[in-house]
């Protein structure tokens, strides 16, 4: 009985979701679980994850904070980041990512301000920064992007380390100490959890909320910009607006992994495991060479299916 | 003076007051003022409204509401569909709309009766909403008869504006709505719903109703839409979801629930549409107009927030006053 209810963790749900989806893949097409196909089902869920980190903070940062910008922050550094060239390929995919961060961050650090500062609605703020960077993207690019991805930015989705990619490790790696170093030990991340939890409590505290919650999204934006880079280096050629579905996908998989969006409680491994989970379907469901229409209609029911066992408020009466 | 007090007060009037610089703008712009302009602009942007009304209803209660563009596409694509399949056009278009409430109310029995958070809600169904478009009309395409448009260009009861009246049948159910208790009811759950629950209030028949309501709007706006254009197309409505939560804010209807009214809603999406125009006529290059729409955007938005917020338009007055601490 203790061990029952020690795995009753919130990973639960979305643990029994990727072995079910791993047995359903299996069995309607064969050679599901090759390993070729996991690697590629890793890489696309890698760059989900680094989106969802950067959702979970602004998530957990309270205050029904969303950030729907994490798509069009996405699009843009995966236009302007291979623009970057400098001598050697290695050189300028060193310069790229620090470019990246600040990009994505300078955004994130637009939308803190609007959202403590003005006290703008973060669903609306967010959603009007995602505007204003798409039609910042289409200004720059003249609307006709001409991307030329590098040789070294595409070998990081291609070059094997032991039998997953290069990629995929870095973000394991990260996910882990970002999880335990940045989120659970962390001065800064023992704030952002109080913040969410109760902003006034946590300035009675002496904690300065403000900043910490400006801080949240500029990290989110930061990551959104890094899961930019990475998806172009995956996708070999930039389109306009080629994220935009990461927006909602990383808000998904935030809430499948556990976290709670009213605030103060969540994690990143939750998040990449609810990655993993929509990755997987998306993958299943292409295999089964579905129309894209048919294939969107199940994937809207399987999530809402997920959200009425895994996220139902509680009843009212108490 | 009194009088004069209580229309600036109103949640709406920031709303109404951006539409009317920005209309004289645009008739400085183009030198084009006329009731035919006004007539015009309604007939292209009625779909834009009645989504704005729906979401603001869904906003009213502390909730949201993004799958409303997925219904208008589905509306369209349903009528389209059904026009060359031989249905006479008003049962088509009767059908869809019976469609699109349905899409409402699988919304509201999510939100309501199994307590989903309604952004969530509403985004997996309008992936699913989505879906179903784009499995019925892969590509943009199909007619429908003419004689639909002639219809949505035509007076109804010979002197009311078809777009405008159907745009008067959503604002006399809600305001029917509203003048009954329910519509109290409506404002203190939006407040405060644990409050509003232990006050007696059905929770769950108004979330549901608020999101059937939402479903309607979006049905008319689809009709709207299709009659305008007189053609199909999967994705039509993929924008509108977005811009009418814009409007709403715009409008002075907050996200937190219970306050503003449906007329924020319709002046923040007019201000909106009338924007476009203004950009779009401008003669700025096609690749800046995006940019500069969403910029305009930020800038009202974050306007009519300092408006509504007291203590910040306080701080800012005391500054204008010289500065004076």
């Amino acid at each position: 009985m203790e061990k029952l209810k020690k795995l009753n963790n919130p990973y639960l749900p979305a643990i029994v979701g990727i072995i079910a989806l791993l047995i359903l893949g299996q069995t309607v097409t064969s050679g599901f679980l090759s390993m070729n196909n996991i690697s590629s089902i890793l890489m696309t869920t890698a760059i989900l994850t680094m989106a969802s980190i950067g959702q979970a903070v602004v998530v957990i940062s309270g205050d029904s904070g969303l950030d729907m910008s994490i798509g069009a922050v996405m699009s843009m550094t995966a236009l302007f980041g291979p623009m970057i060239v400098l001598g050697s390929g290695t050189v300028s995919l060193i310069v790229m990512i620090p470019a990246v961060l600040i990009m994505g961050g300078c955004v994130g650090l637009l939308n803190g301000i609007g959202v403590r500062v003005i006290k703008i609605v973060p669903l609306v703020m967010t959603l009007i920064m995602s505007n204003v960077v798409n039609g910042f993207a289409i200004m720059i690019t003249n609307g006709q992007p001409s991307v030329s991805v590098s040789k070294e930015l595409q070998s990081i989705s291609s070059v094997l380390v032991g039998p997953i990619r290069y990629l995929t490790a870095i973000v394991v790696i990260l996910l882990i100490v970002l999880e335990i170093y940045f989120l659970r030990k962390s001065r800064y991340g023992r704030s952002l959890v109080l913040v969410g939890d109760n902003y006034n409590a946590a300035e009675l505290c002496g904690i300065n909320s403000q900043r910490i919650v400006i801080l949240a999204y500029t990290f989110g934006g930061a990551m959104a910009g890094l899961a930019g880079l990475m998806l172009v280096g995956y996708a070999g050629t930039a389109q306009m607006n080629m994220a935009d579905s990461y927006t909602m996908l990383s808000v998904a998989a935030v809430v499948i992994g556990g976290t709670k969006l009213t605030g103060g409680k969540g994690s990143f491994i939750g998040g990449a495991l609810g990655a993993m989970v929509l990755i997987l379907i998306t993958n299943i469901l292409q295999a089964l060479n579905m129309a894209a229409g048919l294939r969107s209609l199940i994937q809207g029911i399987i999530l809402i299916a997920i959200l009425m066992t895994n996220s139902r408020a509680p009843k009212l009466r108490q | 003076m009194e009088q004069f007090k209580k229309v600036t007060r109103w949640s709406a009037f920031p709303s109404l007051l951006l539409f009317l610089v920005f209309l004289i703008i645009n008739s400085v712009i183009t030198g084009n003022f006329s009731i035919s302009f006004f007539e015009s602009f309604l007939t292209t942007n009625a779909a834009a409204i009645c989504v704005a009304i729906g979401v603001t209803a869904t906003i009213l209660v502390a909730g949201t509401d993004i799958s409303l563009g997925s219904i208008v596409s589905l509306v369209n694509v349903v009528i389209v569909t059904l026009c060359e399949k031989g249905y006479s056009v008003p049962t088509a278009a009767l059908i869809a709309f019976g469609c699109a409430v349905l899409c409402g109310m699988v919304n509201g029995f999510i939100i309501g009766v199994m307590r989903v958070n309604p952004l969530l809600t509403t985004f997996a169904t309008s992936t699913a909403f989505g879906g179903i478009a784009l499995w019925i009309l892969p590509y943009p395409g199909g007619y429908i008869d003419y004689s639909f448009g002639d219809w949505y260009l035509g007076n109804m009861l010979g002197f009311i504006p078809t777009p405008v009246a159907l745009i008067l049948i959503l604002i006399f159910i809600w305001t029917v709505f509203t003048k009954l208790p329910s519509g109290l009811h409506l404002y203190a759950l939006g407040k405060d719903v644990k409050k509003a629950y232990a006050s007696g209030i059905n929770v769950t028949f108004l979330r549901f109703f608020v999101h059937t309501f939402a479903g309607i709007a979006a049905g008319i706006a689809g009709i709207c839409v299709s009659a305008n254009t007189c053609a199909g197309s999967p994705v039509v409505g993929a924008s509108m979801s977005m811009n009418s939560i814009a409007a709403a804010v715009i409008g002075g209807v907050s996200l937190n629930g219970g306050i503003g009214s449906i007329w924020g809603g319709i002046f923040g999406a007019c201000f909106l549409n009338i924007l476009i125009l203004i950009v779009v006529s401008a003669n700025f290059s096609s690749v800046v107009q995006s940019f500069i729409q969403g910029l305009i955007l930020l800038i009202g938005v974050v306007f009519s927030v300092i408006a509504a917020d007291k203590e910040l338009s306080g701080k800012l007055k005391r500054i204008f006053k010289g500065g004076a601490k």
